[in-house]
């Protein structure tokens, strides 16, 4: 009785139902996201989602191209300094912010001194550092504000001239002024709010070529083209993100039309989309890399001899063909091989268990009755702590674990939780640790502060020093011919390598897989980088 | 009476089919070092993804490791939460929940209220914020367990308890000059027994899936040891490609909770002579 | 009336107390949590100092007693306070998810309880016949799977194997006014809910209803002469309902703030995700007002279930 009425309904209601008639057929491009954004404000906002979020909403002055060079976006040019410690942008003119305002120099200052204002949280402020002033309008107590300094950083000399002021000749400058971290904000509408809790990280308005429409949260946030964009109106119609967490749901989506666009797939199903007609796979090179690491100044770890074992012990060239399917590059160190500073003649340690054993003998481990080797009645054994959220760290670490096995080391998983495992990573409460770091396209940013002995109490919480790394740091930093700091960082690697202060094994490439219909992505090898390209992207109805 | 309780239990084909898929578990677990052909962990990075063969029986994971072995493995893993979550969680949720029935008053609100604080925090909830705060480690997954479905439990014996307590026997023992400890032990919760078995051939059930639903969430048994949760999510992954890396131990799950099921129900129908045979 | 009255004070008396006591304990044990906001909210830029500040911003610094009382005064005026991770009022983050989420647990109940009760009693009327065993077989289905393996299993039938409904999701954008494409959104995470649900209830009202139709009264009421029919429905069916009840109540606080697995396979945005998500990002504002909420409603489910147990059973009263 009542089995067959809600039997008769449900039959009802799947023969009414059409095929899925789906949205204005190939104008939109629904992208398919693992998590929720936390915050539309590229001044604030910390992760991933955010980011690429943020992209199509607002622009920066300055954009990449394929080889990761710089080309005008909202600075249509500039000019440098002899002493590199002056850059005058001129920006573009004409070109307004979604709500109809006109975008201005004083927009750029606005957003930069935010950046640098110790009252708001940001993860950008390092970026930074090169600027004049810099110590005064970061320091901890007593920061100054930036009209109390004898030399502006950030100088508005008119509407559409803005000039940035440094204190080295930083080479890093231009690179940073990119998206994702580097979008630019409307002063009107957040000067004198807290950008920390603003309405706006909410509800934002920037001048990119996608208009902020809606954000149900955990369920979808929809951007729509933006008809007055000053490089003219995107192709497409709408973006509309969905939040879809489980990855295998997500594949299905795709399958199913209800999602155009997803990234990183379970990348064992890569051989069977490559297949399928009416999709496509887009592949670029990442500047993020997953490492096995461990506390320098802790022992065994501080002898070389233990750290050059750990590096043969592991056959990272395997990992990334069996397990990634060869969707990454071997890491031999800090920099990705798409960047300048790569040097291709820094090679990462052979697979060769027999040395790694050998190395550990003559470290003085001896093997034990368990077969786990010992030193003066201590057994060589550590925990490796872990993100137990991330499923590629995850299966990296059970892999470490297995072939740390092989040698006689025994390491012990330990899964935290994401705030717990970044609370003891940086309070450096930690014995190994397998995790990776974003990077970025530049060099400095990162490599400064994760290998420079200054750096302790933040990205340097392996407590690694070396007073040569610190010298080149150092000098690559200070100067903007790209040729000297390209030979700094080179041996900068070496002395990496010599030193195994980690063994670093993969980066792991981005993978984008789409619809055939949809044209005019260009994935450019950095963090997110095919976002760059929604503004061409368009259907072609294929 | 003992004597003809098994011969109903064995003559209850349901029953005695549970019966028989809880105890083959029970002994792969029991017996896992003996009986599996591999260790759960070592891997084999070449051999990944191999289909059902005559090496490995029920293939190999992802990472080269033998399936079979870890099916076997996470038995014992899964069994040792379960048994233990469940004993923890029916022990004092009979306790409490016949208190509660039986007495009365005061008592029953007072324990009925502390059901109620546990049971308005979802259960998965309460079960993540301790397992964040202390850790995945079998010990603590089980203790949880136990802290969530104890309050269920509890309801349950209580409401049975209520009913049965103004039954005649309740109230021959009461005039007689029976002492509470003797009415609620010998004749309440005995009387009651058939409803705390059923709960608890639910409960183990229960637990090998919220078990597995923490796998799912990350958390649960973690790796390189296997529970039945942990391997079916990691080869969901594979649902195309590697059928068999999550069908087995989603197969090994079924079973043992059918299994606990068919069992419990075989055990009520013996408890209670009144029902055999006739309809 | 006045018994029943004194008594539905009493309860509530009780309950306020509960709902202070729970909501003290949980906040202390976020509180001594490893880990805290700072970290997702300073992210890649994460120190000491930054930490440190944060949390001075959010008002982690003061005393526990102090941040608990600001906390529950405000409550008490319907304040639940912002989310520490997206600055949302508390309260909003809920009630956008409350529709969604009883839209799931109303669906669910609904079909289990349309079937499984009926069902059960057909498998104890019609004990050892093939009823028996479709029941059985029925209720031991739902129980017997993970329910994100149940999920991925209807998707990949229903939406790959037989193309007919959307894998996930509330509802196309731009249609969410339509009904159609709700419903359609809605039966396949309905169905893995509803299919877990029913195994227990389906089992519940089949081994209470066996139970019930042994006592002494149905004995006697057979063997006065009265129809068969008349003794099932009139006596034992009021008492195998209690259970039935009991388990209903059971399962209001997973549905409502615990479907946590279901909405994740779907990408249903329901309470349970988000109060799952809070925990992970140490987001202590939702927590707790996630926690109050459901406490709520399960307090005044239970104290429903209660007296719904007098009306069945009039046996049973409260002293």
């Amino acid at each position: 009785m009542i089995h067959s009425i809600v039997l008769g309904l449900l039959t009802a209601m799947l023969t009414l139902a059409a095929a899925q008639p789906g949205l204005a057929a190939g104008r939109d491009l629904v992208v398919g996201l693992g998590g929720d954004a936390t915050s539309l404000n590229p001044v604030v906002a910390t992760d991933g989602v955010s980011y690429t979020v943020e992209w199509p909403i607002f622009d920066s002055l300055l954009e990449l191209d394929q080889s990761l060079n710089v080309k005008p976006l909202l600075a249509e040019s500039w000019e440098t300094s002899r002493d590199g410690l002056t850059y005058t942008f001129k920006l573009k003119k004409g070109v307004t912010w979604h709500d109809g305002k006109p975008f201005t120099a004083r927009d750029v200052a606005f957003t930069f001194y935010s950046v640098l204002d110790p009252k708001v949280t940001t993860p950008h402020r390092a970026y930074f550092d090169a600027l004049v002033g810099f110590p005064e309008l970061t320091a901890k107590e007593n920061s100054k504000k930036p009209e109390e300094l004898a030399v502006r950083p950030i100088e508005v000399v008119d509407d559409h001239t803005v000039r940035f002021r440094l204190r080295y000749p930083s080479g890093s400058l231009l690179a940073v002024l990119t998206n994702p971290r580097a979008g630019i904000v409307p002063e009107h509408l957040l000067k004198g709010a807290d950008l920390n809790t603003a309405e706006f990280n909410r509800k934002p308005v920037g001048t990119g070529p996608f208009k902020f429409v809606e954000w149900r949260r955990a369920e979808r946030i929809v951007l729509e083209a933006n008809d007055k964009y000053h490089a003219g109106r995107p192709a497409l119609n709408r973006v509309i993100f969905r939040i879809i967490p489980d990855a295998v749901v997500l594949l299905q989506e795709l399958r199913a039309g209800g999602v155009d666009f997803i990234e990183n797939p379970p990348l064992t199903e890569m051989a069977r989309l490559k297949q399928t007609a009416g999709l496509k796979v887009l592949v670029a090179d990442n500047t993020s890399y997953t490492y096995f690491g461990w506390r320098q100044d802790l022992a065994p770890f501080n002898d070389i001899k233990v750290r050059r074992a750990l590096n043969h012990a592991i056959d990272a060239p395997t990992i990334i063909k069996e397990v990634l399917q060869g969707y990454a590059a071997p890491a031999t160190g800090q920099f990705p091989p798409s960047s300048w500073a790569y040097d291709p003649s820094v090679k990462p340690y052979p697979y060769d268990p027999a040395r790694a054993k050998a190395l550990l003998a003559e470290a003085g481990f001896k093997p034990g009755a368990d077969g786990i080797l010992a030193k003066d009645g201590k057994p060589f054994t550590f925990s490796i702590r872990h993100d137990v959220a991330n499923q590629t760290v995850k299966d990296t670490a059970v892999i470490v674990q297995e072939y740390l096995k092989r040698v006689g080391v025994d390491a012990r998983l330990e899964p935290l939780d994401w705030p717990t495992f970044v609370k003891k990573l940086f309070a450096a409460e930690f014995e190994g640790i397998v995790v990776g770091w974003t990077n970025h396209h530049d060099p400095d940013p990162f490599a400064y502060t994760i290998w420079h002995s200054s750096q302790w109490k933040g990205r340097n919480f392996a407590h690694y020093k070396n007073a040569r790394v610190d010298e080149l740091l150092e000098q690559a930093r200070r100067t903007a011919v790209v040729a000297e700091r390209k030979k700094a960082y080179s041996e900068f690697s070496k002395v990496l390598m010599e030193d195994a202060p980690y063994v670093f094994l993969y980066f792991p490439q981005q993978v984008y897989v789409t619809r055939q219909g949809y044209d005019g992505f260009v994935a450019i090898p950095t963090f997110a980088g095919i976002y760059q390209s929604l503004k061409a992207a368009r259907w072609t109805g294929k | 009476m003992k004597a003809s309780l098994l011969v109903r239990l064995l003559g209850h084909r349901r029953g005695a089919v549970g019966a028989l898929a809880v105890a083959v578990m029970l002994a792969a677990g029991v017996l896992a070092p003996a009986v599996a052909p591999y260790s759960y962990s070592t891997q084999s990075l070449t051999q990944r993804l191999q289909p059902p063969g005559r090496a490995h029986w029920l293939g190999t994971d992802g990472f080269g490791r033998d399936v079979l072995s870890r099916v076997i493995w996470g038995s014992r893993v899964s069994l040792e939460i379960g048994f233990l979550a469940t004993a923890l969680s029916l022990v004092v949720g009979s306790a409490l929940g016949g208190a509660a029935g039986y007495f009365g008053g005061t008592a029953d609100h007072a324990i009925m209220r502390v059901a109620d604080a546990f049971l308005s925090v979802p259960a998965l909830f309460l079960v993540l914020i301790v397992v964040a705060l202390f850790g995945a480690s079998l010990l603590n997954t089980a203790l949880v367990i136990a802290l969530v479905t104890w309050a269920p439990a509890a309801r349950v014996v209580r409401g049975e308890c209520l009913a049965l307590r103004t039954r005649e026997f309740a109230q021959a023992a009461v005039a007689l000059g029976a002492g509470h400890a003797r009415i609620l032990g010998r004749h309440l919760l005995l009387n009651a027994l058939p409803v705390i078995v059923v709960q608890a051939s639910l409960l183990l059930g229960q637990t090998i899936l919220i078990e597995s639903g923490l796998s799912y969430l990350g958390l649960g048994a973690q790796p390189p040891l296997p529970s039945w949760g942990n391997m079916v999510v990691e080869g969901r992954q594979f649902l195309a490609s590697a059928w068999w890396i999550a069908a087995f131990p989603g197969l090994a799950i079924f079973v043992t909770v059918l299994g606990f099921n068919l069992f419990g129900d075989g055990l009520r129908d013996a408890f209670d002579p009144a029902l055999r045979g006739t309809s | 009336m006045g018994g029943l009255r004194s008594y539905v004070l009493k309860r509530l008396g009780f309950a306020a107390l509960m709902l202070v006591g729970v909501s003290m304990i949980l906040f202390a044990i976020m509180r001594v949590a490893p880990g805290g906001p700072e970290a997702v909210l300073v992210g890649g830029e994460f120190s000491a100092e930054a930490a440190a500040r944060i949390r001075q911003r959010l008002g982690l610094d003061r005393p526990l007693a102090l941040q608990y009382a600001t906390w529950a005064a405000a409550a008490v005026r319907g304040d639940l306070g912002r989310s520490f991770k997206t600055g949302d009022p508390v309260a909003t983050l809920i009630a956008d998810r409350l529709g969604p989420t009883l839209q799931l647990t109303g669906g669910a109940l609904l079909f289990a309880v349309a079937v499984a009760v009926p069902l059960g009693v057909l498998a104890a009327v019609r004990r050892g016949t093939a009823w028996d065993t479709l029941g059985s077989a029925v209720s031991l289905f739902g129980v017997s799977f993970p329910s994100f393996w149940l999920g991925i299993m209807l998707i990949l039938l229903f939406s790959e194997a037989l193309p007919w409904l959307p894998p996930s999701g509330l509802a196309e954008y731009g249609r969410e006014g339509d009904v159609l494409s709700r419903v359609r959104h809605a039966v396949l995470p309905t169905l893995t809910l509803g299919l877990i649900q029913m195994a227990a209830v389906m089992r519940f009202t089949r081994s209470s209803l066996l139970e019930a139709l042994r006592q002494d009264y149905v004995r006697t009421a057979r063997a006065k002469g009265l129809a068969d029919g008349r003794v099932v429905w009139r006596h034992a069916l009021r008492n195998a309902l209690i259970p039935v009840v009991t388990v209903i109540g059971l399962s209001l606080p997973t549905l409502v703030g615990g479907a946590v697995l279901t909405e994740t396979v779907f990408a249903w945005p329901g309470i349970g995700r988000l109060a799952v998500g809070a925990v992970f990002e140490r987001d202590y504002p939702v927590i707790m007002g996630v926690n109050l909420v459901v406490a709520v409603v399960v307090v005044t489910a239970n104290l429903l279930t209660d007296l719904a147990y007098t009306v069945i059973d009039p046996r049973i009263s409260y002293r």
